[in-house]
C-alpha cells in the first residue's frame, strides 16, 4: 500500500473512484485544447502543418506514451507527475517536477483569466475589454470559482470539465472547421497560396527558433489526466484509452481548425494584439454570420475556465500529495472531506489573486509579462525532461514492475519515445532563452540572465523545504467538516 | 510561536519571494512605456534608417476599444526578405494597456504569445515571427524611437 493511499485511509477519506475512459479523455483535451492557439499558429499559414508535425513528433506522441505507461504502472499512487519522478529520483526530483509545473501555473494563470474577461467582454461589450475594474473582478470570479469548484473534490469538477470542454472547446472547434469547409466547397477564394509540400517546412532561422519552444509546448498538458489516478474505476485499461482519444481529439481539431481560419484570414489581417475574438469575428463576418460573434465568445470563455480548472485541478493535487508524504509543513497538509488539497487550493488562489492584481493594475507588468513568460516555458521544460528520463530510468530500476501498458519496442522503443520528447524539451529550453522582443545586445544578456535566474527561483524551493523539514510533519489532514 | 510555526512561516515567506523577486526583476528592468502622443510615422523613419524599402503602407483601425488607427507596412530589405508589421495609435492609457494584456492572452498553449509587441508612447507596434530575419536591422531602430531620438 502505497504511503498516500495509507494516509489517505488513516484520515478516513476513500478516494471516490468516479472517472471512466471518457473523463480522462476530456481532463487533457480541457487542458490542452484552446481556441486562442488558433489565430496565432494560422499565421504561418501552410507550414503551420510544419510545426505541428514538429510538436507532434517530439512531443504529443511522445508524452502521450509516456504518461500511459507511467500513469498505469503507478495507478495506485496519487501525485501524477510528483509521483513518477518520485519513483524514478526519489523525493527531490519528484518534488522539484511538481513544483516546476505549479510554479509556471501561477504565472500562466493571469493570462488565461484575461483572456475569459476580454472575451466574456466581447459578448457583453467589446468596450469592457479595456476596463481594468471589470477584468479584475471578471479574473477573480473565474479564479476562485474554479477553486471552489475543486473544493467541491473530483466528482463536481470532473462533471464541469466534461460538460464544459464539449461546450466551450470541441463544440468551437468543429464549428470553426465546419465554416471552413464550407469556405472551401462553397467557391469562396482561399487566402492561403495553392499547397506544396514545401510550404508546409517551417523556416527555421534565428529569428524563428525561438518560437520552437513555443510550439513543442503547444501539447503541454497531456499529463494532466495522471493526477487524478486515485479517481480513476479502471486506472489500468482506462489510461491507455483515454491518452489515445485526447491525443487523436487534439490534434485533429488543432489543425483542422487552423487551417480553417487560415484560409479565411489573410495572415496580414491575423492582428494578434486584437485577440482572438476579433480573428473569430473576421471570420465570422466573412461567411456573412456576425450574430455568431457573441454565442462564440460565451462558448470560448467556457473553454477557457475548463482550461483554467484542469492547469489548477491537477497541479495542486500533486502537491497536496507532496504535503500529505510530509515534505512540506503541516499548514499545507490540510484535505477536506472530499479530499481536496484545501490548503494548497487557497494558496494557489491567494498567490494567484496577487500577480492577477499586478498584471491588471500594473502597466510594468503588463506590458513585460511576457518575459515572465519565457521564463515559465523553462520551468515546463524542466517538468517534461524529468517526466521523460523517469520513463527510461524506470526501465532500468524496475524492470519487472507491471506496466499494464509498455511502449512497444522493448528498451530501444523506450529510448526512442523518451529520448525524442527529451531531445524536443531540452532544445525547447535552449532555444527559449533567445529574447522575442527589441533588444539591444546588452539587453539580450541581461534577458536571458534574468530568465535564468528566474528559472533557478522557481525551479529550487523545493530543495530547501526539504531542507527544513522535520519528522512531525508527516500526518495526515483534515479539516474540521 | 514555536519552532514548527516559525518553519511553516519561513516556507510561506519563500513562497511569497520566489514570486515577488521575479516580478521585481521585469518591473525594474522593463519599466513601462508612458502613454505619450506620437508625432510623425516612428515605423517609416526606422525602416529608413535601417536600409529597408518600405513596399506598402495601407491604413487599417483595429477592432478594439479606443483604436484610432494605423497602418500595415510591408517591409523588405536588399536580401529580398519581407516583413509585414502593424501599427495601431490608442486613445487614452487604458485602451492601450487593455490591447498589450489582449496580446500577452493570446500565448500559445502554456508559453508565449506568437509575435512581439513594441509599445512607443500611445503606439503599439506588433511585429509577427520574422522568418526573413529583418527585425535584426530593424529592432535597434525601433528601440531609438521608442527612446524618442
Amino acid at each position: 500500500m502505497s504511503d498516500e493511499t495509507s494516509a489517505q485511509q488513516k484520515s478516513g477519506i476513500e478516494p471516490v473512484k468516479v472517472l471512466g475512459v471518457f473523463a480522462l479523455a476530456m481532463i487533457n483535451v480541457a487542458a490542452v485544447l484552446s481556441i486562442r492557439n488558433f489565430p496565432s499558429m494560422a499565421m504561418y499559414g501552410w507550414s503551420c502543418i510544419g510545426w505541428y508535425i514538429i510538436g507532434t513528433v517530439l512531443f504529443l506522441i511522445p508524452l502521450s506514451l509516456a504518461g500511459a505507461e507511467l500513469a498505469t504502472m503507478f495507478s495506485d499512487k496519487g501525485g501524477g507527475v510528483y509521483a513518477w519522478c518520485r519513483e524514478a529520483f526519489g523525493t527531490k526530483g519528484g518534488f522539484v517536477a511538481i513544483f516546476c509545473e505549479w510554479s509556471n501555473n501561477l504565472v500562466w494563470f493571469p493570462t488565461v483569466l484575461a483572456f475569459i474577461a476580454s472575451t466574456l467582454a466581447f459578448a457583453i461589450s467589446p468596450a469592457l475589454g479595456t476596463n481594468a475594474v471589470y477584468l479584475f473582478v471578471v479574473m477573480m470570479i473565474a479564479f476562485w470559482g474554479t477553486t471552489i469548484i475543486a473544493y467541491f473534490g473530483e466528482n463536481v469538477s470532473s462533471k464541469f470539465q466534461n460538460y464544459g470542454v464539449i461546450l466551450g472547446s470541441i463544440i468551437p472547434s468543429i464549428l470553426i472547421i465546419g465554416l471552413g469547409v464550407y469556405w472551401g466547397i462553397s467557391g469562396a477564394a482561399i487566402v492561403l497560396p495553392p499547397f506544396s509540400w514545401s510550404q508546409v517546412v517551417p523556416t527555421m532561422n534565428l529569428s524563428t527558433l525561438p518560437y520552437f519552444a513555443t510550439v513543442i509546448l503547444l501539447f503541454a498538458g497531456m499529463e494532466m489526466a495522471g493526477f487524478h489516478a486515485l479517481e480513476t474505476r479502471n486506472p489500468k485499461t482506462d489510461y491507455p484509452k483515454a491518452m489515445a482519444i485526447s491525443a487523436v481529439i487534439i490534434f485533429a481539431c488543432t489543425v483542422l481548425a487552423t487551417l480553417a481560419i487560415a484560409f479565411v484570414i489573410p495572415a496580414s489581417d491575423i492582428n494578434l494584439a486584437g485577440g482572438v475574438m476579433q480573428a473569430i469575428q473576421y471570420f465570422f463576418d466573412a461567411l456573412h454570420i456576425p450574430g455568431a460573434v457573441a454565442p462564440m465568445a460565451v462558448l470560448i470563455t467556457i473553454g477557457g475556465v475548463v482550461s483554467l480548472a484542469a492547469w489548477l485541478i491537477g497541479p495542486a493535487k500533486g502537491l497536496g500529495v507532496v504535503a500529505e508524504e510530509g515534505n512540506l509543513p503541516p499548514v499545507f497538509n490540510k484535505t477536506n472531506k472530499y479530499g481536496s488539497p484545501m490548503a494548497v487550493l487557497v494558496i494557489q488562489a491567494l498567490i494567484g489573486t496577487f500577480v492577477s492584481l499586478l498584471y491588471v493594475f500594473l502597466p510594468s507588468v503588463n506590458q513585460a509579462y511576457w518575459v515572465l513568460s519565457a521564463m515559465t516555458v523553462e520551468l515546463l521544460c524542466i517538468v517534461y525532461l524529468l517526466v521523460f528520463a523517469s520513463l527510461i530510468k524506470l526501465r532500468y530500476t524496475k524492470p519487472d514492475a507491471p506496466r499494464p501498458f509498455k511502449i512497444p519496442g522493448g528498451m530501444a522503443g523506450t529510448w526512442i519515445i523518451g529520448g525524442m520528447g527529451a531531445f524536443g524539451v531540452i532544445f525547447a529550453f535552449v532555444v527559449g532563452l533567445m529574447p522575442t522582443g527589441v533588444f539591444s545586445a546588452a539587453q539580450t544578456l541581461f534577458y536571458i540572465a534574468g530568465v535564468l535566474l528566474g528559472t533557478f527561483l522557481l525551479a529550487v524551493p523545493p530543495l530547501i523545504f526539504l531542507k527544513l523539514k522535520k519528522p512531525s510533519w508527516i500526518e495526515t489532514g483534515r479539516t474540521g467538516e | 510561536m514555536s519552532k514548527t510555526d516559525s518553519v511553516a512561516l519561513t516556507v510561506l515567506i519563500i513562497l511569497i519571494l520566489i514570486f515577488l523577486v521575479p516580478l521585481g526583476w521585469v518591473m525594474i528592468a522593463f519599466p513601462a512605456e508612458p502613454y505619450r502622443i506620437v508625432m510623425g510615422e516612428p515605423i517609416t523613419e526606422a525602416a529608413q534608417n535601417a536600409g529597408l524599402t518600405i513596399v506598402n503602407a495601407t491604413n487599417v483601425t483595429w477592432n478594439f476599444p479606443g483604436a484610432l488607427g494605423g497602418k500595415v507596412y510591408v517591409l523588405k530589405d536588399k536580401s529580398g526578405n519581407m516583413l509585414t508589421i502593424q501599427t495601431q495609435l490608442f486613445d487614452s492609457p487604458e485602451s492601450r494597456d487593455a490591447a498589450i494584456q489582449a496580446h500577452s492572452a493570446q500565448s500559445v498553449g502554456k508559453g508565449k504569445p506568437i509575435g512581439t509587441i513594441v509599445v512607443i508612447g500611445q503606439e503599439i507596434v506588433y511585429v509577427p515571427p520574422d522568418q526573413g530575419g529583418i527585425l535584426v536591422n530593424l529592432g535597434p531602430e525601433l528601440l531609438k524611437q521608442k527612446a524618442g531620438r
